[in-house]
């Protein structure tokens, strides 16, 4: 071989690649292409040398804002910031994000030795149900949850819970609420939403119901039983794995377009109602809006529906969604995708950078 | 490579802290490289944290099965500086004065050297020299084949060492 025939593999070499006989032979017995391998290496070494002159050890000191809570400590998440897209308000359904427990394939069974308050909240005026899982094991504040929902006969309700303290069968939970009523300019912020409201204390024991009042509203009820474990899922125990009729339900998506994972969102859960007239939707920063019906809608495309995976192709792109229970009865999906839809365009206060999962009642999903 | 993905993971779920232990990590060579690719600290400052700001929003991007979290960390500041020049409307990345605070950081004859080469070269002989990047990360972070990254690291050893040959001063024997 001649020199600049072995040039190449003499770079490959030093990278620690191993080279051709001939190549390896003639490097053995050339002056000229020993001395290159040996200016590879000085050159490499002085570059080093170089960098470790002018390195630095640090970086400046930047914060990074929690992108969005976990179910795992929803109540500290809650205090530092959340946001929650208004379509969720909307709703006449609740939209909960990542609420701290649930239940949706196990019924917890009562158990008073247990740690975990299995905490049951009739909302009204309706007597909507909330069932949530407490720990309360451990320090004040080390658990708790927020809700939001747009009441039916008008305004937003929103109310935070969060534990205090146990003493023998009787648990003590801090709790805010707020009625507002016209809806108010709306900011999805729930830490400034709840931040100038007084914190209550409130007594719930198994057996007994406890109360709280809601100006303008009516009386919120708390009835607890304790349990021997957080149920790791959703929803109320009236919930299966059956979804009930007209229910359009998404609980933990992943979406995954072609191989590529676009979102996994551990956690969240949404449900829309196509007799209501509501979907779900989902925005993922970057990746623009997602939106759901079991129904036909403007601009929609069909996908098709098994258990609890949904597949669907839009721009040209095969999507397949994953949801830990099955979605819907309905055999057929219909999907829309708003890759250049961004919060901050539609609502004041809302942030691009910020996840949201929720239901709606938008005025391009249909009314069966 | 478990940890790592452990790592992403945490990320992914939003953990702020489990980001900011990554962006400590993995800050300061990161902008080591990015000094070399634009020329000047504070615009390399910049696009660093550009380009984290973009990871952390966009958290999605990165897929074990591809490569390893470093290489594509490397590849997004790589995408964020190529930004920064399209926007500077500089189309061959030649680089820019370095404000004085900043030269004495990083002068050196083979660091004036390496920056009279291309951008791609600058890229690839930093990666693979000083923060040792593998063939296949290379191959991640510029895109393309790794039997080219082979090539093409031949190709910008060769520039450099004729530039740094030709620039350098001979030194006098016995003195």
């Amino acid at each position: 071989m001649k020199c600049n025939e072995v040039a190449e593999f003499i770079s490959a070499l030093y990278d620690g690649e191993k080279i051709p006989r001939e190549a390896a032979e003639h490097l053995g017995a050339c002056d000229e292409c020993g001395g290159r391998l040996a200016a590879y290496s000085a050159i490499g070494a002085e570059l080093r040398r170089a960098a470790s002159l002018g390195e630095r050890t640090d970086v400046k000191d930047r914060t990074w804002e929690n992108r969005k809570a976990l179910r795992s400590s929803w109540w500290r998440k809650s205090q530092e910031s959340m946001r929650i897209p208004r379509l969720a308000f909307a709703s006449m359904l609740v939209a909960i994000f990542l609420l701290s427990g649930g239940l949706v394939l196990v019924r917890a069974r009562p158990n008073s030795t247990g740690s975990v308050l299995w905490l049951a909240v009739k909302l009204p005026p309706d007597g909507e149900v909330l069932h949530v899982a407490l720990a309360t094991d451990g320090e004040p504040g080390s658990d708790g949850f927020a809700h939001f929902s747009a009441v039916p006969t008008g305004g937003i309700f929103s109310m935070s819970v969060r534990f205090l303290r146990r003493e023998d069968d009787r648990v003590e939970l801090g709790v805010k609420t707020r009625y507002e009523n016209p809806d108010p300019n709306f900011t999805g912020d729930a830490e400034q939403r709840l931040k100038d409201i007084v914190q209550q204390s409130l007594w719930v024991e198994p057996g007994r119901n406890a109360e709280i009042s809601v100006p303008g509203l009516g009386s919120i009820q708390f009835a607890g039983d304790f349990i021997d474990h957080k149920p790791p899922s959703f929803f109320s125990p009236e919930d299966t794995v059956d979804p009930k009729a007209n229910e359009f339900r998404i609980v933990s998506p992943v979406l995954i377009r072609g191989r590529e994972v676009v979102f996994n969102e551990v956690g969240a859960s949404s449900t829309g109602d196509t007799s209501r007239g509501t979907g779900v939707s989902i925005y993922w920063p970057g990746e623009g809006r997602f939106l759901f019906s079991s129904a036909p809608f403007k601009d929609a495309v069909e996908g098709s529906v098994f258990e609890s995976q949904i597949k669907f192709s839009v721009e040209g792109q095969e999507y397949l969604l994953l949801t830990a229970v099955p979605a819907t009865r309905a055999t057929h999906v219909w999907m829309k995708h708003e890759p250049r839809y961004k919060p901050s365009e539609h609502n004041t206060g809302e942030r691009d950078d910020v996840s949201s999962l929720g239901g709606g009642d938008r005025s391009d999903f249909p009314k069966e | 490579m478990a940890e790592e993905y452990e790592l992403w993971e945490r990320i992914r779920r939003g953990e702020a802290q489990a980001f900011d232990a990554f962006y400590r990590e993995m800050g300061p060579q990161l902008l080591g490289y990015l000094r070399q690719i634009v020329g000047n600290c504070q615009a390399a400052e910049d696009v660093m944290q550009e380009t984290f700001t973009q990871m952390w929003r966009s958290p999605n991007g990165f897929t074990p099965e591809r490569g390893t979290l470093r290489a594509y960390l490397f590849g997004v500041a790589r995408k964020c500086a190529a930004e920064w020049w399209r926007k500077r409307g500089s189309v061959d990345g030649s680089p820019i004065e370095e404000p004085a605070e900043c030269k004495n950081e990083i002068a050196s004859l083979v660091g004036d050297a390496l920056q009279r080469l291309p951008e791609e070269q600058r890229s690839l002989l930093w990666l693979r020299e000083v923060e040792g990047q593998s063939y296949a990360e290379l191959a991640q972070i510029l895109e393309i084949p790794v039997g080219t990254v082979r090539s093409r690291l031949f190709s910008a050893r060769e520039e450099l060492r004729m530039v740094w040959y030709a620039t350098r001063p001979v030194k006098k024997e016995g003195t």
